[in-house]
C-alpha cells in the first residue's frame, strides 16, 4: 500500500537520482542579460526628501548587481539625489493602508486634517487611506515607523485618477522636493524618467502635496489650495534632505 | 532548497555571493525541472531560465525567508513554459533507461507512475510531496486558486495510486522479498 508518507519519501529518493549537468554559470549569466529589465520596487512608493512631505521620488531597478549594470548610479545622478537604503521588509509590511471615512481617519492622525476643497466639478472621491509612513535617519542610518498620513484619492472623467497626500509637518524633512521622477521604463532603446511638478502647502499643522499630471493641471492645483486657504511651501531643486527622510506607500 | 537567508541576503549585492547562491539552486532547479519534464534537454533550458530569472529578481524578493517558495514557483513556471512550448512524447522505458538510474524500488516505480501525468500534475505531484508547499503556495506558483490545487492533487494522488498498485502487483517477487525480511 502506497500511503502518504511512502509517496513522499521514494519521490525524494527519485528526485536524489537525478544527477544534475554542471552549473552553466555563464550560460545563466548571458541569460540575465537579455532579460527584460524588472519594473522598480521603489515604484509603489514616494520617498521625501521634504520639509513639508512634498516629494522626490526615486525608482531604483532591481537588477542584481553584478549581473547587469544597472541604472541606479544614472538616475541617481540625474536626480541629483541619493536615496536612502531601502527599508526592511518588517517596516514596508507596517506601511498598510486603512480605508475608512475622514472622521476614521482624524481618529488615526496625530494632525488636525483639513480636506480638500474646490475640487473640479467632475471629481468624485474614491477613497479616504491612512497609511504609516517609514521614517528614515540620516543620523542613526535606521529606518522606523512613522505616523500615519492621509491619501485622498479621487477619480475623473476620462479614467483619470488623482491623489492628494496630508501629512503632518515635520520640520525635519528639510524642504520640499521641486519635481519628481517617474520612472516609465525603456523606450527606443533609453530609460524614461518623466519629470512632473510637485505642489505643497500647509494648513496649520497639516501638510498637503500633490503632483501636476493627467489627472490634475497645475491651475486645478492653484484653485484648490486657494479654497483651502493653505499657505504654499516652494519646492526646491536638487532635493535638499533633512535630517529625516520619509516614505509613503502608494496604492 | 535548503539555502539559508544569510545566503540570500548576501547575493542581493551580487558578484561571488549571487554566483554562489546559483551554483547551490542548480541541482535542485534542474531535479525540480526535470521532474516535470522528463527530458534532459528542457529541463536543462527551463533550469538555466529559472536561474537567471531569479538572479535578476533577487532584489524584488522582499522575504528572504520565501526564497524556497519563490524559487519552485520560478522554476515550475519556467518548465510548465517548456512543456507547452514543446510536448514530450516517449515511452517509459525510454526515459527509465535514458534518463534517470533509481536503485530504490519505490522510486523506480514512482518515477514510471508519474511519467504518465501530465506535467502540470506532476509538477502539484512534486511542489507537494517533495518542495513541501502548502495548496496556497503551490496555487500561487500555478496561478490557479488553492481549491483547483487540492482538486488537482487529489486526482493525481488517486491516479499514482492506481498506477502503483497495477505497478506493485506486477512484481511478485518484490512481494516474496517482502514476506521474506
Amino acid at each position: 500500500m502506497f500511503t502518504e508518507a511512502r509517496i513522499a519519501a521514494g519521490l525524494h529518493a527519485m528526485m536524489r537520482e537525478i544527477e544534475a549537468p554542471p552549473v552553466p554559470l555563464a550560460e545563466i549569466r548571458r541569460r540575465v542579460a537579455e532579460l527584460p529589465r524588472e519594473r522598480p520596487r521603489a515604484a509603489g512608493f514616494y520617498l521625501a526628501a521634504a520639509a513639508a512631505a512634498a516629494i522626490a521620488i526615486v525608482t531604483l531597478p532591481v537588477v542584481a548587481p553584478g549581473f547587469v549594470q544597472s541604472l541606479e548610479a544614472q538616475i541617481e545622478a540625474i536626480l541629483r539625489w541619493t536615496p536612502p537604503p531601502a527599508p526592511p521588509a518588517s517596516i514596508e509590511s507596517t506601511m498598510r493602508p486603512h480605508i475608512g471615512t475622514l472622521t476614521q481617519a482624524q481618529a488615526r492622525v496625530a494632525f488636525t486634517i483639513v480636506a480638500p476643497a474646490g475640487l473640479p466639478k467632475d471629481v468624485v472621491s474614491e477613497t479616504i487611506a491612512t497609511t504609516p509612513t517609514g521614517v528614515y535617519s540620516k543620523a542613526t542610518g535606521s529606518w522606523s515607523v512613522g505616523g500615519p498620513c492621509v491619501r485622498f484619492t479621487y477619480k475623473r472623467r476620462g479614467g483619470l485618477s488623482l491623489t492628494l497626500l496630508a501629512d503632518r509637518f515635520d520640520p525635519r524633512t528639510g524642504p520640499p522636493s521641486k519635481y519628481i521622477f517617474l520612472d516609465e521604463g525603456e523606450r527606443n532603446g533609453h530609460e524614461v524618467l518623466l519629470r512632473r511638478k510637485v505642489f505643497t502647502w500647509r494648513n496649520g499643522d497639516q501638510v498637503m502635496s500633490t503632483t501636476e499630471g493627467a489627472g490634475f493641471s497645475a491651475t486645478d492645483i492653484a484653485r484648490i489650495r486657494s479654497a483651502m486657504h493653505g499657505i504654499p511651501i516652494p519646492g526646491v531643486w536638487p532635493p535638499q534632505d533633512g535630517i529625516i527622510v520619509k516614505q509613503y506607500r502608494l496604492p | 532548497m535548503k539555502i539559508g537567508r544569510e545566503a540570500v541576503e548576501a547575493a542581493r549585492s551580487g558578484g561571488d555571493a549571487l554566483d554562489t547562491l546559483i551554483a547551490e539552486l542548480w541541482p535542485e532547479a534542474y531535479r525540480l525541472a526535470f521532474g516535470i519534464l522528463r527530458d534532459r534537454g528542457l529541463a536543462e533550458d527551463a533550469a538555466q531560465e529559472a536561474c537567471a530569472t531569479i538572479a535578476a529578481r533577487l532584489n524584488s524578493l522582499r522575504d528572504a525567508d520565501a526564497f524556497a517558495a519563490w524559487t519552485c514557483k520560478i522554476v515550475t513556471s519556467r518548465a510548465l513554459d517548456a512543456a507547452r512550448r514543446r510536448p514530450i512524447a516517449r515511452s517509459l522505458d525510454e526515459l527509465r533507461t535514458a534518463d534517470v538510474y533509481v536503485e530504490n524500488g519505490d522510486a523506480l516505480d514512482l518515477h514510471d507512475a508519474l511519467g504518465s501525468l501530465e506535467p502540470r500534475q506532476r509538477a502539484v505531484i512534486l511542489l507537494h510531496y517533495y518542495a513541501g508547499l502548502s495548496s496556497v503556495e503551490i496555487a500561487a506558483a500555478l496561478g490557479i486558486a488553492p481549491a483547483t490545487v487540492r482538486f488537482h492533487l487529489m486526482r493525481a494522488r488517486a491516479m499514482l495510486r492506481r498506477i502503483l498498485a497495477v505497478i506493485e502487483s506486477a512484481h511478485p517477487l518484490d512481494e516474496v522479498l517482502t514476506d521474506v525480511h
